[in-house]
């Protein structure tokens, strides 16, 4: 068994030498192993792959990249293969360019063949041609060799599937793919690394011409599939976003790997379509995370309708009353409206350790201000990121929707919604219908988070409420140039030991987080008017600093943490009016 | 950093917005002036030295804001000799993002990539040349050209410079095979672009001043290698920025009569210069992180250490043949320390580290820099098995914000202790 990671892998010539193949694409519960021969830094597939490589004695690998080139490099130097051999993939397609990759085609063959006596079997290689020239996206495996058949019922599948979803950008792992296959209601392909070959119907004479012209003809087939961002000329790539059966993309980008994120950029421009950009890290990723996304992008491109989600509880009652309940992370909030929209009732609960306690905290204390009973509310919606683990909510809507619903429910004029929260932050575009246009998300990192100035608070030993104060006070300017949350902390540590005033110190945090957060505005393709929601509103600083920085005023309603649960309510209105 | 620079990267950082070309025009009288480090000025010896090569950048740089008409966008390794026989001047990420930050306004072109999406972890050099590319404040060059040695960051910031500038763009493939057939097949492809250049040009290239150029280029090879034999007896108060002059010498500038004057005249320094056996030798791997004061206070003109060189400034100090330009030129880039995976690499270092007599080597683990840090840990088992003493040191050559100054600086230190101990 051959071990292999990249879809220029001849997989086809393995198997016409007797060999079967698997790609290597798992994820690992963590890098120890690659960081000890490694280094942190190197891109998460390449770490992942180099604790998987020791399952087999065999394999081929591309010189695909610096972090493959490296790993290669380890395991030569641990020389426990006893086969493992680097393929050099010329960068350009051109008449060159096939000539070596027909020469590292012949040279793969002969040192195959010194390591392990056996010959070119032709006809094995024509049928795994032929199997590959049918199937194009899903990863070609043995079992389409065998079984060409199964291979073009697949397609067939996909051909006549109204619309499909396509997996675009750096590797997906196979657990995550095998997860978004679950999650979506779509075929879904993976146009990545390890899927998306699709060789070209053989030469009329493949029986009979010699293996030079065989290689030939492979080399060139090779050269010509659909180009990752590896390649010299990337042109051919819009093929990928530009089917018209797709419906949306799902961007894949691998942390530590710089291909793609140049790449993105153009989709994003390029293409009409939906796009959900996903970073992922060969690690088992966190369920919630990924269903929020998946949710709001699937509301996005109207998938809902076609696979409702069943109402969690058929309680609806008919009365006046809408709730919407936001479960975050630090907070919980609810608020209560009428059917004109007008808020009656609202509550800010912290969020303990049980979602569902807290939930009901919000939810007592909303009823106590109306005199109500939970059972007067005609309809519940959940958001938030424990949205769906409240159970008296009639609905769940992701805190996209909820956000971009409230806001312009507050102002119909903003085009940009800025929320920092807690523990994460995001940007929402929306048109002046208040759809959701585009948006960013900020998680797993703190920088650009409340969660970031309340570690800064503790460095400095303020409470936030001081805090705010203090850095309005500031004198001197001063830069804290750590983006990292880490560094930013020995940072602030270095200064207070300069001397310098708590109040300079402030001020450079406040705009360090502010141009953490004008970058990711930028990367959603922010546009004036803007609301700012989400509980660092309140801070003056932060919100002073981030104006200067966009050079806009920032619009920010009296009740910015409520925005989410606004939404909700008005979501929950919607419901009962369908 | 003095105030006087910290004021300059102020005063261009607050146009670059609304005013691109406002503070090309300051970026661009500050390098004419390049006077403004006046440590290197003025001086005898080394500082001479130093000082002469920072003028030539300064021009070069000067020129690249002014006229881009006549200058090609280039990577490090891109063999230049073809450029200046065309009269061309190459600009190049490495000088350019190191001149930015040592004018103390990295940041905003920094942040300009990142906004629209470039990843945080690519190699900052490359993010800060992308950043003055989109911020418009470095105008359109006549062409883009770059080689796939070393490293992948070449391949995606230049092409993707070349959609954003409109320009003509050229790819040199270097296969990571190190072998004769890959020299032709990289040979054959400079021939091709000597002949877009000179489309674009509307004149020939002249075969004579090629040769010329190849043949200046091969004596500073010469000299330079004849300076590092002589550097294994002796010491010479060598600055991190001086190592970043040296490589530009020995890459970009090769073929310019700059270079070849330096690789003299440092030559000369050390064939004068006497051995001091208090100091711990240090062989340095990769670019060297010379806008920290807190490291160089720790390496650089003091009684306890010296740096010996960078390994990048002998990557391939291999002879040139004027009779056949472009086979020289392509040989450098196939045989390369940096082509054909890091045991050649290492190799280098061990064989230096003995030549020069090291007494510990520093790995610079340049942020985003994949192939240097891939290796990092493979570097330091393989030459502490020698008897090498290794610090993997990671930092960053002209992003300051991915950095922990202080953290760096104690490493430093501790392994200067180590090595001290060990005496
Ligand atoms: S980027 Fe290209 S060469 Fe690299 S693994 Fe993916 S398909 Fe293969
Ligand atoms: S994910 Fe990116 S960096 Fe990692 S192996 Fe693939 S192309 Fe290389
Ligand atoms: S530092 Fe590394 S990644 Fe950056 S340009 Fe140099 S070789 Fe490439």
């Amino acid at each position: 068994m051959i071990g292999y990671t990249c879809k220029y892998t001849p997989i086809e010539l393995l198997y016409a030498l007797g060999e079967t193949t698997e790609l290597l694409n798992h994820e690992v519960t963590d890098f120890e192993y690659a960081e000890k021969w490694t280094h942190p830094n190197l891109c998460c597939h390449a770490k992942a792959f180099l604790l998987h490589s020791s399952e087999l004695n065999e394999l081929v690998l591309i010189n695909c990249c610096d972090s493959i080139r490296r790993a290669y490099d380890v395991l030569l130097a641990q020389k426990s293969h006893r086969f493992l051999f680097l393929f050099d993939l010329p960068h350009i397609d051109d008449g060159c360019g096939q000539e070596n990759v027909k020469k590292e085609l012949v040279r793969l063959t002969q040192r195959y063949i010194e390591y392990h006596p056996v010959s070119f079997d032709r006809q094995r290689f024509l049928k795994a041609c032929r199997a590959s020239s049918v199937s194009s996206f899903d990863y070609a495996s043995d079992a389409f060799f065998e079984a060409p058949s199964e291979a073009t019922s697949k397609l067939k599948e996909l051909d006549s599937a109204a619309t499909f979803i396509a997996i675009v950008g750096a590797r997906v792992s196979q657990e995550l793919l095998s997860t978004i296959k679950e999650k979506v209601p779509y075929p879904v392909i993976d146009a990545t690394c390890g899927g998306n070959r699709h060789l070209g119907l053989l030469p009329p004479n493949a029986e009979n011409i010699s293996f030079d012209e065989l290689m030939d003809w492979y080399a060139k087939e090779l050269l010509h599939f659909i180009p990752c961002m590896r390649m010299a000329n990337i042109e051919p790539r819009r093929a990928l976003w530009e089917n018209e059966n797709l419906c949306g993309i799902i961007y894949n980008t691998v942390k530590f790997c710089d291909y793609y994120s140049f790449d993105y950029s153009r989709v994003k421009k390029e293409a009409s379509l939906p796009i959900l950009k996903i970073e992922s890290d060969f690690t088992p990723q966190t369920e919630g995370q990924l269903s929020t996304r998946l949710e709001a992008f699937l509301e996005n491109i109207q998938a809902r309708q076609k696979k409702p989600q069943k109402p969690k509880k058929q309680q609806l009652r008919h009365s006046d009353l809408f709730g919407g309940i936001d479960s975050g992370s630090t907070t919980t909030k609810m608020v209560v409206i009428d059917r004109n929209r007008k808020i009656l009732a609202s509550s800010l609960v912290s969020t303990g350790a049980q979602t569902q306690k807290s939930a009901q905290k919000a939810l007592q204390e909303t009823c106590r201000q109306l005199d109500i009973e939970p059972v007067d509310l005609a309809s519940i919606v959940s958001t938030g990121y424990g949205r769906n683990n409240i159970a008296f909510a009639t609905d769940s809507k992701t805190e996209i929707t909820c956000h971009a619903k409230g806001a312009f429910f507050l102002d119909p004029t903003i085009r940009t919604i800025v929320d920092i929260g807690g523990q994460d932050s995001k940007i929402i575009r929306i048109d002046n219908q208040g759809s959701v246009v585009n948006f960013v998300m900020n998680d797993k990192c703190a920088a650009g988070t409340g969660r970031f100035l309340e570690m800064m608070a503790r460095a400095l030993e303020l409470d936030i409420d001081n805090m705010v104060r203090t850095g309005l006070a500031w004198k001197s300017d001063l830069t804290i140039s750590s983006m990292c949350t880490v560094f930013a902390e020995s940072e602030v540590v270095s200064l207070i030991a300069d001397n310098r005033s708590i109040a300079d110190i402030v001020h450079g945090l406040n705009k360090s987080i502010a141009s953490r957060i004008t970058s990711m505005i930028s990367r959603a393709g922010g546009q004036a008017p803007y609301m700012m929601t989400g509980g660092v509103a309140r801070n003056t600083g932060v919100v002073r600093e981030l104006e200067i920085k966009l050079g806009e005023r920032l619009i920010i309603s009296e009740i910015p943490e409520l925005c989410g649960a606004l939404g909700a309510a008005l979501s929950a209105l919607e419901l009962m009016e369908g | 950093m003095n105030s006087i620079v910290h004021r300059f990267g102020r005063a261009v950082s607050s146009q670059v917005p609304q005013n691109p070309q406002l503070s090309r025009n300051i970026l661009a009288a500050g390098y004419t002036l390049s006077g403004w480090k006046d440590a290197y000025f003025g001086g005898k010896g080394l500082k001479g030295v130093y000082a002469h090569m920072n003028a030539a950048i300064s021009r070069n740089m000067s020129h690249s804001f002014r006229d881009s008409s006549r200058s090609a966008m280039v990577n490090i390794f891109f063999p230049c000799e073809i450029l200046y026989a065309m009269d061309i001047a190459p600009v190049f990420p490495e000088a350019l993002s190191v001149y930015i930050v040592n004018s103390d306004c990295g940041e905003v072109f920094a942040e300009s990539a990142e906004a629209i999406g470039i990843s945080e972890s690519l190699c900052s050099y490359h993010k800060i040349m992308i950043g003055t590319a989109r911020t418009g404040v470095l105008p359109k060059p006549l062409l883009i050209a770059n080689t796939t040695l070393a490293c992948d960051a070449n391949q995606l910031s230049f092409r993707y410079l070349a959609e954003e500038y409109g320009s003509p763009h050229f790819i040199v493939d270097v296969p990571h095979t190190v072998n004769k057939e890959s020299v032709h097949y990289v040979a054959s492809q400079l021939k091709n672009f000597t002949v877009l250049l000179e489309d674009l040009l509307h004149s020939s290239m002249s075969e004579s001043k090629l040769r010329y150029t190849v043949d200046r280029a091969n004596r500073t090879i010469k000299a330079y290698r004849e300076y590092l034999n002589i550097r294994a007896r002796t010491s010479l108060p060598i600055s991190m920025t001086g190592e970043l002059f040296s490589l530009v010498a020995t890459h970009v500038f090769l073929g310019t009569p700059e270079s070849e004057q330096y690789a003299i005249a440092i030559k000369e320094l050390a064939q004068k210069a006497s051995p001091d056996r208090r100091k711990k030798r240090i062989l340095w791997l990769h670019t060297l992180p010379n806008w920290q004061d807190s490291i160089r206070v720790l390496l650089e003109n003091n009684e306890r250490t010296e740096i010996l060189a960078s390994d990048m400034t002998y990557d391939t100090l291999i002879d040139m043949d004027p009779e056949k330009p472009y086979e020289s030129m392509a040989e450098r880039l196939v045989y390369n320390i940096n082509n054909g995976g890091a045991q050649r690499r290492i190799d280098a270092a061990i064989a230096y580290a003995k030549k020069l007599h090291a007494d510990g080597v520093i790995v610079f683990g340049q942020w985003g820099c994949k192939q240097t840090m891939g290796m990092s840990q493979l570097a330091k088992m393989a030459l502490e098995e020698e008897g090498f003493p290794t610090l993997v040191l990671d930092g960053d050559g002209c992003d300051p914000r991915n950095v922990a100054d202080g953290q760096m600086a104690t490493r430093v230190n501790a392994f200067l202790e180590q090595l001290e101990a060990s005496r």
